[in-house]
């Protein structure tokens, strides 16, 4: 038996997509014979079967994601050659084996090279001196990014390639001159002793370097750690942070909300708003606030038909609809979702009521269908339910504008001439500049706020 | 010194109109005024050498292909439809000539006789340079588009002033003939008269961008107005190839200088293992040019001679597969190198500074073991 683990399809892949399986269970397969369609991040391609045998087993279905490294197909090969994964197919094996032959060859000459005074004497029974921090490898605390670039990829440190700087003809007194007027930005270790702080809760910036150039070394982190034993401790008990993966709907708003933040040039408007005859006619009647609320924008809507227009930036078009599907922010356990009414124009505020609630109850069951979480041409997000007057919101990406609603409060207003309490709310819209200017979404924004004011105005629009 | 570079001129170039071609699609021999007058010892059994040359040289790319997506090499970039175009040239060259290649030159280095297991090496990210390049006198595959050019110039005109009898050949693409380095090398080539052959293999694609983009004009005109004569050759013509190659082979072993030959053919695979071509190109396209198939037309100009292609095919089979298998294994067995060999080769002499960062970086690792 041989198990095929899936290898990185492309340079620096970390998962691939089954697409299809052109094999299952129990066929007989030759050796390059096409088993799967695959797409890495940069294509679909074929995977040819790199054994002769029979499969075993698949380890995945259709449609699944598969880790590079992981188990992805048993061959049995018809001989009985032991169950180990097929060897050499990972490059963390490489790894390894280079680490341990480097550390046995360390052992067998550890001495100095030649003559020469200032050759740094490396014995093995000292590891812990800084002669390591000394070299003259790169540490940079930025995560690496890979480039691809025309047949192969070049690993980047913040945005450009490092190259350590030359020490190795500077005494000993300028290095630390170099090293006061040169240091800055944070502290810098190599990988195994940045992880040893990890290890220890030991925050790298607090410890002093005494390394060349500023860095960090293990004798440097090993010390802080006896100094503040008792803060070490407790940080092991509590660490400073901790990471967990984002994944489902976090991950799909993560992804959403940067698209918009990055491509969409967002502008905003505020409006406090005296809401209290739509207050009182929300308490009255069949219809919610926000019913009522999502009517006012509606009947702006028709008066500024950009407000629920679509740019394509790629093609330079803007992309008019019929009708108004009303997207509404759902908060639910899994995360924020928009769910739409759709053609919410064409219903009253006992209609709505019932759609938004239906909405609401749906996101929060996790029953939306993607028509409904995804139909939306602009967004209401009652953001008043968490107690604040607003904020500018993130546009749902495609739409052009977003109303927040923010906390209807008691306000000293002046009402017909007088200073009287009255409910009063802010009204947000935060909109895509390339499709509405400042006069457009003041336009809209004034129009939601007269309904909103004077719910009879209604009747006249 | 003066440096003359006249316009470009058309009467330096032959096969404008249409790339010489000796095979026809049907195998049919085509005469041709140029090349006929070398291609008189070419027989049926020369011709079955070239063709087994050509299956072995696929078979090799088709495997390695494979074994980039099973895991065990990094990267490939395949020649498929490309054949003709580096067997000819190939099996055109003397054993003492040089061949300064690109990447996708898998058919050199295999005719040059590069052992399999180390060219595994280069596209395992094992080794810089699989093979011992004095031994089969071929550069290390130059990743840096064009820059083998220069190299192979520089070693002509070295050849030159040694009075050596070698002619270097440089291998390059249509994308190549965009950057400096081509056009510097053409330069040099040109006022040194050295004697250097430019094989551009015109595969119609530099990655993504088709080769009209790059140029307006054939691209065997550009090398005439460095002076350089230029042949523009049907690159799936394994004898055109090899006719056109000996013709510059010679001219440069003869003092005449550098020549320029454009294989028009097509790069039927992706750019690399990484490549996904059907976002730049149709399918159609692929289609016609696999219609030009060079191995095809190779079966049916020797069927035509009354070759026995049953057993012709069975032995280039048995052959292919050999090799194949060869490679496999030599892949599957390759060690990766040790980190302390970095340090190796980066000077020709061991220096102090280097020896001292060597055990630095020991001791560093022995560091990390003691403490884990």
């Amino acid at each position: 038996m041989k198990t095929f683990l899936l290898p990185d399809l492309g340079e620096g892949l970390t998962d691939s997509e089954i697409v299809a399986w052109k094999v299952a269970e129990g066929d007989t397969v030759e050796l390059n014979q096409p088993l799967a369609d695959i797409e890495t991040a940069k294509a679909v391609v074929e995977l040819p079967s790199p054994y002769e045998g029979v499969i075993a087993k698949l380890h995945a279905g259709e449609g699944e994601t598969v880790d590079v490294g992981a188990p992805l197909i048993d061959f049995d090969l018809g001989d009985d050659d032991g169950a180990a994964p097929a060897a050499g197919m990972t490059a963390a094996g490489m790894t390894d084996a280079a680490a341990t032959t480097d550390a046995v060859a360390t052992t067998d000459a550890p001495g100095p090279v030649g003559e020469e005074p200032d050759v740094v004497s490396a014995p093995a029974s000292a590891p812990e001196t800084n002669v390591a921090a000394q070299a003259e490898a790169v540490a940079a605390d930025d995560k690496p990014e890979k480039i691809s670039v025309l047949v192969g990829s070049v690993t980047v440190h913040g945005g450009k390639p490092t190259r350590s700087k030359r020490t190795w003809d500077v005494e000993p007194f300028e290095r630390a001159a170099l090293e006061h007027t040169q240091r800055r930005g944070p502290n810098r270790a190599m990988p195994p002793v940045r992880k040893l702080a990890k290890d220890r809760g030991i925050d790298l910036q607090s410890v002093r370097p005494s390394g060349a150039d500023g860095l960090v070394t293990r004798a440097d982190v090993e010390g802080a750690g006896t100094a503040s034993a008792a803060s070490a401790a407790s940080a092991l008990a509590a660490p400073a942070s901790t990471r967990e993966k984002v994944t489902g709907l976090r991950k799909h708003t993560a992804a959403a909300m940067t698209k918009s933040a990055l491509t969409v040039p967002h502008a905003a408007t505020f409006h406090q708003v005296d809401v209290t005859e739509t207050l009182a006619l929300a308490k009255s009647g069949d219809a919610s606030f926000l019913a009522l609320a999502s009517r006012a924008i509606l009947l702006a809507a028709k008066r500024w038909p950009e407000v629920t227009a679509s740019f394509h930036a790629d093609t330079n078009e803007l992309e008019r609809f019929a009708h108004v599907n009303l997207g509404i922010a759902v908060s639910t356990d899994r995360g924020l979702v928009v769910a739409s009414v759709d053609q919410a124009e064409t219903m009253d505020a006992a209609q709505l009521t019932a759609q938004i609630k239906d909405r609401a109850v749906r996101a929060r069951e996790g029953k939306l269908s993607m028509e409904e979480l995804t139909s939306s041409n602009i967004t209401i997000s009652n953001v008043g339910v968490f107690g604040v007057d607003g904020g500018i919101p993130i546009l749902n990406p495609g739409e052009s504008a977003i109303i927040a609603l923010g906390a209807i409060r008691k306000l000293p207003w002046n009402h017909q001439g007088e200073i009287v309490l009255r409910d009063v709310c802010t009204v947000t819209v935060s909109f895509d500049h390339r499709v509405l200017d400042g006069r457009e979404a003041a336009g809209f924004l004034a129009d939601i706020a007269a309904v909103l004011e004077r719910p009879a105005l209604a009747l006249a629009r | 010194m003066s440096i003359t570079v006249p316009a470009p001129d058309p009467a330096l170039a032959a096969g404008l109109d249409c790339p010489l071609t000796v095979l026809d699609l049907d195998g049919t021999r085509l005469p041709n005024e140029l090349l006929d007058p070398h291609l008189t010892d070419i027989d049926e059994h020369a011709l079955t050498n070239l063709y087994v040359d050509m299956v072995r040289v696929r078979r090799l790319d088709v495997e390695a292909f494979a074994l980039t997506r099973q895991g065990h090499l990094v990267l490939w970039p395949p020649l498929l439809g490309q054949e003709a175009a580096q067997v000819g040239p190939a099996r055109a060259l003397g054993e003492k000539d040089w061949v300064f290649g690109s990447y996708r030159e898998h058919g050199f280095a295999l005719l040059r006789g590069a052992d399999m297991g180390e060219f595994s090496r280069i596209w395992k990210a094992y080794a810089h340079s699989g093979w011992d390049p004095q031994e089969i006198r071929m550069a290390p595959s130059q990743i840096i588009i064009g820059a083998q050019s220069l190299h192979g110039v520089g070693y002509a005109m070295a050849a030159k002033m040694d009075g050596a009898d070698e002619v270097a050949l440089t291998a390059f693409g249509d994308g190549a003939t965009s950057e400096g380095d081509v056009n510097e090398a053409l330069v040099w080539a040109a006022s040194f008269q050295a004697p250097v052959v430019f094989l551009c293999q015109n595969n119609q694609y530099a990655i993504s961008e088709p080769v009209g983009l790059q140029s307006g004009v054939p691209l065997a005109l550009r090398p005439t107005g460095f002076g350089i004569p230029s042949m523009r050759v049907d690159g799936n013509d394994v004898l055109a190839m090899h006719a056109a190659a000996r013709i510059a082979i010679d001219r440069a072993r003869t003092g005449g200088g550098p020549t320029f030959i454009e294989a028009v053919t097509y790069r039927r695979g992706p750019h690399t293992t990484t490549d996904d071509p059907k976002r730049y190109r149709d399918e159609a396209e692929v289609e016609a040019w696999t219609a030009k198939d060079p191995i095809e037309r190779v079966e049916r100009a020797l069927a035509r001679c009354g070759a026995n292609m049953e057993a012709v095919r069975a032995e280039a089979k048995i052959r292919a597969d050999q090799l194949a298998k060869e490679f496999r294994a030599a892949c599957e067995h390759a060690e990766p190198p040790t980190a302390d060999e970095i340090f190796d080769n980066v000077y020709a002499q061991p220096s102090r500074r280097l020896e001292r960062q060597r055990l630095e970086h020991r001791a560093f690792v022995s560091s990390i073991e003691a403490k884990a």
